[in-house]
């Protein structure tokens, strides 16, 4: 019974290098994707670079942005809003030029339209109707 | 072959990575154009209420009436809801929200009328260079239709069902074109005498300054010139306050009432006069700054 047994498991290990043999073609791909990877890898590195760099040029811009805003309405939000000279710029200033540039400022803030006191937009003909409908 | 489909997928990498390069960049754009625009409306508008309201009576009015707006919203949409549902559904249940949903919301409406009407007094009263005759008659019309508009209210508490709630309805109907007449005919007295103002103050400005430069020795040349100068001046002066004098006699000789057309003519001509007068500003700031010159 044991000698029907034609395979050989030592023949078949010594065969073994052959097969790998066959198989081996497939790894000289190994180096192209090793190339590969080595090419993506200074462009990934680049895409990080530029999101990081957009992060910091968009959040200092809405920096920049936000200084200038709060610096131009600061003056304005007093309400009474003559935005008050520094001593300097008094000093170099006449009386003459003082009133027209205050009478400037008064005309813009005349202009009329920008007045906020429109008639309120709401539904005047609301109505379930009556219960004749 | 198979190197071909790696340099493919390569080339597709990095034209993926100038994508998300544009996107960002793009998306950065246009945050910052609409987040500044947003924030410089907001700041805007933010300064028109805090210029026009200075009073604390005004400011606690435009808070009143901001707030009474947003409530108004609210219950207008749910009175919407509830009418579209009684209209599907047709029963008593229905009806009953419907019914008490009408009534929030026309007392609501009523609300934000009282306060804008107060406040539109208001502004009114703080209002100088505005012909006394005719704001203390607006005055009187805006009083009278804030009581109104207080029985209003008093007829809307007291209809407790469908047949009450639609004759207030009607009652009130009649009341909106006197309401919105008086408001136009209050707004237009306001920007009117914002613009007749500065330009009082102007002429004051422009006679002081006359006066000034003619007590100065100058060159014959250059009286000459100056005297070209304030030829343009005088007329362009003239000029506007004909147009102020035709503007503010449109709405005193008017027997119709002010509508937001109406409105929205006279502000078009006022805003003509508000471009005028900024050029007779321009003016005045050159013969300011040549006399100044001069006298150094």
């Amino acid at each position: 019974m044991f000698k029907t047994d034609k395979y050989n498991q030592t023949e078949f290990s010594a065969e073994e290098p052959l097969y790998e043999k066959i198989s081996s073609p497939q790894k000289p791909a190994e180096p192209v994707i090793q190339k590969i990877e080595e090419e993506i890898a200074p462009v990934n590195n680049k895409k990080k670079k530029i999101i990081i760099a957009s992060i910091v040029i968009f959040v200092s811009f809405l920096i920049i942005l936000s200084i200038l805003m709060s610096g131009g309405g600061g003056t304005v939000s007093n309400g009474d809003a003559e935005p008050t000279p520094t001593p300097e710029a008094a000093d170099t200033r006449t009386p003459m030029q003082v009133r027209l540039e205050e009478l400037k400022t008064e005309l813009r803030d005349a202009d009329p339209n920008q007045q906020p006191l429109l008639f309120p937009a709401m539904d005047y003909d609301i109505s379930l109707g009556s219960t004749d409908d | 072959m198979k190197r071909l489909h790696l340099f493919e997928a390569v080339n597709l990498q990095i034209n993926k990575s100038h994508l998300i390069r544009s996107v960002l960049v793009v998306f950065s754009l246009v945050a910052l154009v609409v987040g500044g625009v947003v924030f410089a409306q907001d700041k805007a508008s933010e300064t028109i209420f805090l210029k026009r309201f200075k009073t604390e009576e005004s400011k606690r009015l435009i808070e009143l009436y901001q707030a009474n707006f947003e409530k108004y919203k609210t219950s207008e949409r749910d009175f919407y809801l509830a009418k579209a549902q009684y209209e599907q559904l047709y029963t008593l249940a229905s009806l009953e929200s419907a019914v008490v949903s009408t009534r929030q919301v026309m007392e609501d409406r009523a609300n934000v009328l009282i306060v804008y009407e107060e406040l539109l007094a208001a502004s009114l009263v703080d209002t100088t260079g505005a012909e006394l005759s005719m704001k203390q008659e607006t005055l009187a019309k805006l009083q009278k239709q804030i009581g109104e508009l207080k029985a209003h209210k008093e007829v809307i508490a007291a209809a407790h069902d469908r047949a009450a709630v639609y004759r207030a309805g009607i009652d009130f109907s009649l009341l909106v074109p006197e309401l919105s007449a008086t408001a136009y005919e209050t707004l237009s007295q306001i920007v009117i005498a914002d613009i007749q103002r500065v330009y009082d103050k102007t002429v004051t400005y422009y006679a002081d300054l006359k006066q000034a430069q003619s007590e100065m020795e100058t060159s014959p040349l250059k009286a000459e010139e100056r005297k070209r100068a304030y030829g343009e001046t005088d007329a362009l002066m003239a000029s506007i306050g004909e147009n102020l004098d035709l503007i503010r006699s449109s709405i005193t000789a008017k027997n119709q009432r002010l509508d937001h057309s109406s409105y929205t003519e006279i502000v078009r001509s006022l805003s003509s006069s508000h471009a005028q007068l900024s050029q007779a500003m321009d003016f005045l700031n050159e013969l300011e700054r040549d006399g100044r010159v001069e006298a150094q």
